[in-house]
């Protein structure tokens, strides 16, 4: 446990890192762009997050989590904003805002729901930064006493549940994971020191690097498919001259809306490999369920905006406890945060509270700013930011392209990391061709050496003897998630059947 | 079909794993344990997974409902990002022998005008965000950017 002046260093001793000039305006820039990129539909937090990490490189770490974080709750928040205006949402974690916010703004209430959106999502986002400066230390020092075996079976979960909850078939999922921890594999085998699979090659002896393979699966493809999809219609936003700005009130109204969505965002983000997303539909489910008028829901409810927002920028707290705490990514943004953090020489797990305090001190203060900032930026800015919905796509593509590129070749000064970048966007864009999520195969690579290393631990300690993962509860539970996991589509069906015939 | 193609190419993955892994030196401390362990358990994993794929294929297959995964797209709208993806492999050859100021204005132009836009707003772009992207790296992140052999 986390001593008292420990746990006041976790939270204090980041302050000094935080409030300078450039961190400031790192969090101003990083939280605009993250608006941006939430507004266009088609970028996202993860492409966001993904393209600008190695731009951080040269920077101090906390200035490139200024801008990384910033972008990762600025877009959360800013896929709102067109989810409202023109139906669609911005990021796919604001697919439920839609629902209720579109109808709004049909009715001329547009700053209304925007106004709604922006103050839920600050809640939201404020609660989940409390929840997780009260729960990461504590799991923190817990995980500190995890065995190589538990941490191999939460690893293994993380990998399940995101090949299950990715788009496609579960068995497709898991084998992009499979292939991810695969790749993994390339390189110094980390135990005894052997070379694999690396056919002579001397760039791939210590393995790939995360950042080529990560920016090009969720960079480069993606300016694939926005030039394979750029004949889509022109969007049209719905015009709206303000956001109300008295919409506190309203959720002051709707307190126990915002509350259950915090909550619920901040631990459905939690849990390894979900996010944002799923936190948002179930935040919208429960409040219709227990709503005294459902038949309002979908024409412009309050609460359909106000539960999902405030759930969905729970998320990104939520996701950043495991992150923090055990190294295990909570979404998709975070696996690439982790690939932030390994940028700057800091590994994430329970031993980063112990040696670089400061940082996470840092982290948690960012979190809170960027939240303070959209709000503001929101509620004064929407109007300029629903213009960005008709910014020119051949600019933006050519932009993102460029700072892919550059950005990637920045990090080693290496063209062969340019290269790899690129070979993995084609693969990016052909996996999604072929149904294949590649989430998980990003996710199975980051833990790769982690899963592997802890395996081979546990099997030698205990001589090979496979029953050892079951000897300890919290490896037995998360094994016993695991199958659960991957046998729940199988299972569901099996239920399912004898309906059917009858 | 596809995800019989795809069951397919995984098996033939996992192959090339095992024979790949047979050259690794042994364990030490326990049989089995050693670099090879877990590229051989993961190809385990992947033949099981792609023969449950090939499985389902063929049962779809046999039932002849149509297959769900199904490519979904044309030739002609996989052109651009074909064209791109070509463009981007010139580039990066053309960035080793030209540099990064001679070669960058190309591929901007080249995805602008992939994505519809007029030659003379491409021309235009691509000066703009050559210089800024090298300000940017070259002067502000002290990146030196690729100078290209030829100069």
């Amino acid at each position: 446990m986390f001593g008292s002046g420990e746990l006041l260093g976790l939270y204090f001793d980041g302050i000094p890192l935080v409030f300078q000039f450039n961190v400031l305006l790192a969090l101003t820039i990083g939280t605009t762009i993250g608006i941006i990129f939430g507004v266009i539909p088609g970028l996202s937090a993860t492409i966001g997050v993904a393209i600008f990490t190695p731009l951080t490189y040269t920077m101090s770490a906390p200035v490139a989590f200024a801008i990384l974080l910033g972008i990762y709750c600025g877009s959360v928040y800013g896929g709102s904003i067109s989810a409202i205006l023109i139906n669609i949402p911005g990021t796919a974690s604001s697919v439920m805002t839609r629902l209720d916010g579109h109808p709004l703004a049909l009715k001329g209430e547009a700053g209304r729901a925007i106004g709604l959106a922006t103050t839920s999502s600050f809640v939201g986002g404020i609660i989940s930064v409390f929840l997780l400066a009260f729960f990461a230390p504590k799991l923190a020092s817990f995980a500190l006493q995890l065995s190589a075996q538990e941490y191999f079976s939460i690893c293994l979960f993380g990998i399940s549940v995101i090949a299950y909850i990715s788009e496609g078939s579960p068995i497709k999922g898991l084998i992009s994971g499979i292939l991810g921890l695969l790749l993994a594999t390339i390189g110094t085998d980390p135990i005894t020191a052997y070379t694999r699979f690396a056919f002579g090659k001397a760039e791939i002896v210590g393995g790939f690097e995360v950042i080529p393979i990560m920016v090009g699966l969720f960079g480069i493809s993606e300016v694939l498919k926005m030039v394979e999809n750029k004949n889509s219609l022109p969007l049209k936003a719905e015009k709206f001259s303000r956001v109300k700005i008295n919409s506190f009130k309203e959720i002051l109204k709707n307190i126990t809306t915002v509350i259950r969505g915090s909550v619920i965002g901040t631990f459905i983000g939690a849990v390894p490999a979900t996010g944002g997303t799923i936190a948002a539909i179930i935040s919208y489910g429960l409040e219709k369920r227990i709503s005294k008028h459902p038949e309002t829901f979908g024409k412009g409810e309050e609460r359909g905006i106000i539960g999902p927002e405030s759930a969905n920028n729970a998320a990104t707290g939520g996701a950043m406890i495991p992150m923090l705490t055990l190294g295990i990514p909570g979404d998709v943004v975070t696996a690439i945060l982790i690939g932030a953090l390994m940028l700057h020489g800091l590994a994430p797990g329970p031993m980063l509270f112990e040696q670089n305090p400061e940082i996470v001190s840092s982290i948690f203060i960012i979190l809170l700013l960027s939240n303070i900032l959209f709000l503001v930026l929101g509620l004064f800015g929407a109007k300029y930011f629903a213009k960005v919905v008709s910014w020119p796509k051949p600019i933006l593509v050519s932009m993102i392209l460029c700072l892919a590129i550059v950005g990637t070749f920045s990090v080693r000064n290496s063209l062969f990391d340019v290269w790899v970048l690129v070979i993995f966007g084609l693969i990016g864009y052909i996996m999604n061709k072929l149904g294949i999520p590649t989430a998980p195969l990003i996710l199975g690579f980051i833990l790769g050496g982690m899963v592997e290393q802890y395996l081979r631990q546990s099997l030698v300690l205990s001589f090979g003897n496979i029953f050892s993962f079951f000897s300890r509860p919290i490896s037995a539970i998360s094994i016993g998630l695991t199958i659960l996991t991957i046998l729940s589509p199988y299972i569901t069906k099996v239920i399912k059947l004898p309906r059917k015939q009858k | 079909m596809l995800d019989i193609i795809l069951g397919l190419v995984m098996l033939l993955i996992s192959a090339g794993i095992v024979i790949a892994v047979k050259d690794f030196p042994s364990a030490t401390i326990i049989e089995g344990l050693g670099p090879g362990f877990m590229p051989t358990l993961l190809a385990i994993i992947l033949s099981l997974l792609a023969l449950v794929l090939i499985i389902i294929g063929l049962i779809n297959k046999l039932k002849n409902s149509p297959s769900k995964a199904t490519l979904n797209f044309s030739v002609s709208s996989v052109k651009g990002p074909i064209i791109l993806f070509a463009s981007i492999i010139f580039y990066l050859l053309a960035l080793h022998y030209l540099g990064f100021i001679i070669s960058t204005p190309f591929l901007v132009i080249a995805s602008m005008i992939i994505m519809g836009s007029k030659l003379k707003t491409a021309f235009i772009m691509s000066i703009i965000l050559t210089g800024t992207t090298y300000m940017f790296f070259e002067i502000l992140f002290k990146v030196s950017l690729p100078q290209g052999i030829l100069f």
